[in-house]
């Protein structure tokens, strides 16, 4: 977090650079099913983020000696393409991406039935394509999708956000040039079912009352994003109920139909 | 990479149809996939190009910044070329560092656009022997369904056509030019692969996941529109003769065409 070289962050109207208001979240948009070859994937837009999330499993846990006897484990993978900053980012994991994919892990290790499958793996990847402020939140909305894309049972959609404060006032949600001049970040995921939290970082500084606003302010800001999960999963679930309607052959023709049709075709 | 042996049944078929010319796909021998090309896909990089043939999707990226040259080319640019394979192309694909598939992948492609000489590397020059730009195509491969040398291929050469040097180096914030800059490009030049595998003695162009699998050799060709061979690269256990190789290299030339054009319009849309 750089300092604000005098830049106005909100104007007097209590609108930001972007024209948001301070619980406004970015334009979302997520399409569901989009690689052939994962078991689940989604591809995420929210803002200038750029996000594509895989998921594959369950299936068996190699090397043995990392399974679990009673349930599978959820494996996480961050990554951010050498191209999605504005300065090249050296491929390859480092520091930051290991500790998001941990966190990310342990949101979802606790929403996925795992249970269900003993020394098994569910792994998700996650790769942003372009950066531009809450990555990992978007990754983590994105890895959502796929995973009920993929048909895993969960015990409820995950959706996250992340407050900030920029001139000294709360807001969700931070844009590119708001998180680098912002002075506190604090992202949150959310069980959309149970209400519970299932991850939560928190940088920078807050008082004790800002705390409690912003976290408010976060997880209201959830339903913005579970709404444009639900559409995409939405879009994604009508248009495989077509596909089926399509390819479901007509109802087959009778044996008297078949005799009559071949008895016309000799006398022709 | 894909570790997994392709089973009895699915080789028997592919080979079976193969006896009769035809394809698992329904495609002609010598047909390519379907190719989609979005150049600017990623407005954050300098210039970059999402790319789709049949299933395969992968994303180039062109990133520039300001470097000090190496000793034996004080005034040229520099180039690197780099692929990584995401794991969540595959279910084979694991996570670290760059297999030599990828290394491969990211060789054959760097050398077709630099011997191409597509990117006038003099003109990158900013200062000789101190300050030149230095242009890094990253590629992404995001969903792995065969052929990953053209697709690379194609979407490095549509990113790289489609970039901009910026006015200010993001990296050491040296302002070179007043404003952004197209690259120095000799678009004459324009150079991507097409490769073909051989299974049986029956040779197929753009081969699909398991077509590559159970091939028994391959060869990549880095063809320029007018011809000319750029780049090369022959792979897999098996030969080629002479002949085939000839042959190849006027098929690849004529193929080429189609892809070149969809390519200059795909630059077109985005610019």
């Amino acid at each position: 977090m750089g300092v604000n070289p005098g830049i106005e962050l909100i104007d007097k109207n209590g609108k930001r650079t972007d024209g948001r208001k301070v619980d406004e979240v970015r334009p979302i948009h997520i399409e569901a099913g989009v690689l052939h070859r994962a078991d689940g994937s989604a591809y995420l837009e929210w803002g200038n983020n750029k996000v594509m999330a895989a998921v594959y499993g369950p299936r068996e846990f190699n090397p043995r000696r990392f399974q679990k006897a009673d349930k599978c484990v959820v494996r996480c993978k961050y990554n951010m393409a050498a191209f999605s900053t504005s300065d090249r980012k050296r491929p390859g994991p480092d520091r930051r991406s290991q500790e998001i994919s941990k966190v990310i892990a342990d949101a979802f290790e606790n929403v996925v039935l795992t249970e269900k499958w003993p020394r098994g793996v569910i792994d998700i990847n996650m790769e942003i394509l372009q950066a531009d402020a809450g990555t990992r939140i978007a990754a983590l909305t994105a890895a959502a999708v796929a995973l009920a894309d993929a048909g895993i049972p969960m015990k409820g959609m995950v959706a996250g956000c992340a407050t900030g404060k920029v001139d000294g006032k709360l807001c969700v949600d931070l844009n590119g040039p708001e998180d680098n001049y912002g002075e506190s970040d604090l992202p949150v995921a959310v069980n959309m079912t149970t209400g519970e939290i299932v991850l939560l970082q928190m940088d920078g500084h807050l008082t004790g009352r800002e705390f409690e606003k912003a976290l408010d302010m976060t997880v209201k800001a959830c339903d913005q994003v579970y709404q444009a999960q639900r559409d995409a999963l939405e879009r994604r679930f009508t248009a495989k109920l077509d596909e089926l309607e399509k390819d479901t052959p007509a109802p087959r023709r009778g044996k008297q139909q078949e005799a009559k049709e071949v008895v016309e075709a000799e006398v022709a | 990479m894909e570790d997994n042996p392709v089973s009895v049944i699915k080789r028997d078929f592919i080979k079976n149809l193969l006896a009769e010319d035809k394809r698992e796909d329904g495609r002609a021998l010598d047909e390519i996939r379907a190719l989609d090309i979005q150049c600017g896909f990623v407005p954050r990089a300098n210039g970059s190009a999402y790319v789709q043939l049949g299933n395969t999707k992968v994303i180039a990226g062109v990133k520039t910044q300001v470097e000090t040259p190496y000793n034996d080319t004080p005034n040229r640019g520099n180039f690197m070329t780099s692929a990584e394979m995401c794991i969540m192309a595959s279910p084979h694909f694991e996570a670290g560092p760059p297999k030599i598939e990828a290394i491969e992948v990211a060789r054959v492609t760097d050398r077709s656009l630099r011997e191409s000489g597509i990117i006038d590397m003099e003109k990158l020059c900013i200062e000789e022997g101190e300050a030149v730009w230095g242009v890094f195509v990253d590629l992404e491969i995001l969903d792995y369904d065969g052929n990953l040398f053209d697709a690379c291929s194609i979407a490095a050469l549509a990113a790289v056509m489609g970039a901009k040097l910026p006015a200010t180096c993001p990296k050491t914030g040296r302002e070179v030019y007043a404003k952004d800059q197209p690259l120095p490009l000799v678009k004459t030049n324009a150079t991507f692969s097409t490769t073909f595998v051989k299974i049986g003695d029956k040779t197929l162009t753009d081969p699909a996941l398991y077509e590559e699998l159970i091939a028994d050799t391959r060869v990549t060709m880095g063809v320029d529109p007018k011809g000319n061979v750029r780049a090369m690269q022959k792979g897999g256990f098996g030969a080629w003769t002479v002949d085939e190789i000839k042959t190849l290299r006027k098929k690849a030339a004529e193929l080429g065409k189609q892809v070149n054009k969809e390519i200059q319009a795909a630059v077109k849309r985005a610019a």
